[in-house]
């Protein structure tokens, strides 16, 4: 119902911004998924996991990110929201930080990811950085859904 | 908020259950393709079953609400539009290929998990099975219609 108010000529940009948001929840909610099973499972299946994990993080959680806050800022030069940054509405404001903010979050998750993988070893089958990399996946994908009910819900506007 | 924004975000959660959890089930299962030990493919088909009760959310919230929308929306839409009859067969076609897609899936986890328990060694039934076109094109042909209902949802053809 977006793509109405929005306008005919934003339809583009409008579509990658909520894809890549999509592919962002779903592929942080993935690593969180897969990174805590991996705390239950024997050491070179935590492995696999873990480096699945890491791997995700880099091909499909970064592009989503990059998709959804480029073309967010494509959409926000659009006519129809000529100014809005200046009258800086709540709901764009949560969107701007969960968006901008993500991006430590993400580098710091990545890192960590990269640590719970490579730290997975006989002795030492659940390194500090997987629950710690799982615990953050989790809050961020808390703070996506807070983002998606301010840009759908529009509260205040 | 008015009831228009709670039903407009009600339909949005329900597309981002059922693309993010379509997200989760595609990732899992590009995994279990590349791996070739049957523990490994049984653990990664495994883990998408926490993405189902997403799916079938998502699949009810966004029928339900998307629905509710065309009459409460106070634009000029219809349920006879293009875009709400595209949207209802791509939804129906979507939910069929998941669902006969994810029955072959399952099928293949079984045989992973009794090849687990018999050695652990990849078998040329199980690779077979794993890159069988049909089960990877009723799978991620689903994924693709519901990525289409989002493109019908922007673009609304006929509005």
């Amino acid at each position: 119902m977006t793509a109405s108010i929005c306008g005919p000529g934003c339809g583009f940009p409008l579509f990658l911004h909520v894809f890549g948001a999509i592919v962002l929840v779903g592929a942080i909610a993935t690593v969180a998924i897969v990174t805590w099973f991996s705390l239950r499972r024997p050491l070179e299946q935590a492995r696999v996991l873990r480096r699945m994990a890491f791997t995700t993080m880099l091909a499909v959680v970064w592009p989503g990110w990059l998709a959804m806050r480029l073309a967010g800022q494509w959409v926000l030069s659009q006519d129809l929201y000529s100014g809005i940054e200046k009258s800086d509405p709540g709901w764009l404001g949560v969107g701007f930080i969960v968006g901008d903010l993500g991006v430590l979050v993400l580098l710091i998750s990545t890192i960590l990811a990269w640590f719970a993988y490579r730290r997975t070893r006989p002795e030492q089958p659940k390194p500090v950085t997987a629950p710690i990399f799982a615990g953050l996946t989790t809050l961020y994908l808390a703070a996506l859904a807070v983002a998606w009910f301010a840009m759908s819900g529009k509260p205040g506007a | 908020m008015s009831k228009y924004d709670w039903l407009l975000f009600l339909h949005v959660t329900g597309a981002f259950l059922l693309l993010g959890a379509s997200v989760i089930a595609a990732t899992l299962l590009f995994a279990a393709v590349r791996r070739e030990r049957p523990s490994e493919v049984a653990l990664f088909l495994g883990l998408i079953r926490f993405a189902v009760p997403a799916v079938g959310a998502g699949s009810l919230l966004t029928l339900v609400f998307g629905l509710w929308l065309v009459s409460a929306a106070g634009y000029d839409y219809s349920y006879g539009s293009f875009w709400v009859i595209a949207a209802l067969v791509l939804w129906v076609l979507a939910n069929a290929l998941g669902k006969f897609g994810g029955d072959r899936a399952e099928a293949t986890r079984k045989l992973a998990v009794e090849l687990a328990g018999r050695g652990d060694a990849p078998t040329p039934e199980l690779t077979t099975r794993l890159r069988d076109p049909r089960m990877l094109a009723l799978n991620y042909g689903s994924g693709l219609l519901v990525l289409l209902i989002l493109v019908d949802m922007i673009w609304k053809p006929g509005a």
